[in-house]
């Protein structure tokens, strides 16, 4: 005998937190690598709070203001944070099909909620339990404490960042943060073949007036693993 | 320019997670669309990643004196083992730490 399925939205608002829990171990670590690296561009704790709530994204916010500190034009920042963001597409179109029934404000406050971790936590409650009820609840459970964890985080990596001297290169960790998450991206031969073009390219890109590198370095990558992705389909068909 | 920057990437990152949410049907997405997204992540990571690492003072280091070069290198070996971003972390940090000191004694 199984338990009597609870789908109140308090029900569901408690599992959403309860599925969110253990990423956070990876996930506070980026949070201080953040507040580390804001701080180093020369944001205030104010401005790196703000941003980090703006934009509730790791990766943008880092990119950002480095980018920021090197001089780099609002266009090509915002240019930037685009393509840096542009999977946050595919979950939104991930998710809509449970979500297209939501009023207007649900489906902004979900929006918002969603980040790496909450789309993958919800694509696997949402298949496995197609039938339950209040999923937008079970989204902003995780989301709430998500974003607490994520802005106690960020606020230690500036108070943290102030603190230590340069010569310990913490600056590093950004780099290695991304790197993890690029080993877990890398699956298959096309994803492979986006890493090594865009990361090939950004060694000639650097030399792109406005900090225009990324950015083209990164859709340069793209373009190469949509063309690698059909030959190899074409080829496999014949 | 700060808060333009503030308010500009803000309203870029929620329009990414709003857009089909909030307006398109995800029926209407077209499959090559949806394959060329999953390329995102790891062109867009590679290419943050690899200057870092490599680039210092407006030029390429790929010689084994470049510490940071060696501390990637044993981080790329912890994290494909361990899928994990905080022993990648602890592990790099490290890794830079004893190359720096190993290459400052050379110098």
């Amino acid at each position: 005998m199984s338990p009597p399925i609870d789908d109140s939205p308090r029900a569901r608002f408690v599992a959403g937190m309860r599925v969110m829990t253990p990423p956070l171990v990876g996930v506070l670590p980026f949070g201080l690598v953040t507040g580390v690296a804001s701080t180093a561009a020369g944001l205030t704790l104010l401005e790196t709070m703000a941003m980090s709530v703006a934009t509730f994204s790791g990766i943008v916010h880092i990119v950002a203001v480095q980018l920021y500190a090197a001089g780099a034009p609002i266009v090509v920042i915002l240019l930037t944070a685009a393509v840096l963001s542009l999977r946050l597409v595919m979950y939104s179109a991930g998710l809509s099909p449970w979500l297209a029934h939501l009023p207007l404000r649900w489906k902004l406050a979900v929006s918002y909620c969603l980040t790496d971790h909450a789309y993958a936590l919800s694509v696997v409650d949402f298949t496995h339990h197609p039938q339950r009820a209040n999923k937008h609840w079970f989204i902003l459970g995780g989301g709430v404490l998500s974003f607490v964890a994520w802005h106690v985080a960020v606020a230690a990596g500036v108070l943290l960042g102030a603190q230590v001297p340069p010569r310990w290169s913490l600056d590093f960790s950004f780099a290695l943060t991304f790197l993890a998450l690029l080993v877990a991206v890398v699956h298959d031969r096309p994803t492979l073949v986006a890493a090594l073009v865009g990361g090939g390219a950004s060694l000639v890109t650097y030399l792109l007036p406005l900090r225009l590198g990324p950015v083209t370095a990164a859709l340069a990558g793209i373009a190469a693993a949509i063309v690698w992705n059909t030959l190899e389909a074409r080829w496999s068909g014949r | 320019m700060v808060w333009a920057m503030i308010v500009g990437a803000g309203l870029v990152t929620f329009l990414m997670r709003f857009s089909f949410l909030g307006t398109v049907n995800p029926h209407a997405l077209p499959e090559r669309f949806r394959a060329a997204l999953r390329f995102v992540p790891p062109a867009v990571l590679a290419a943050i990643v690899l200057p870092q690492v490599l680039i210092r003072d407006e030029s390429v280091h790929l010689a084994p004196d470049n510490p940071r070069l060696l501390a990637a290198a044993a981080a790329l070996a912890i994290a494909w083992f361990s899928k994990s971003v905080v022993w990648t972390l602890a592990g790099g940090m490290i890794a830079l730490w004893a190359a720096q000191w190993f290459l400052g004694r050379g110098a």
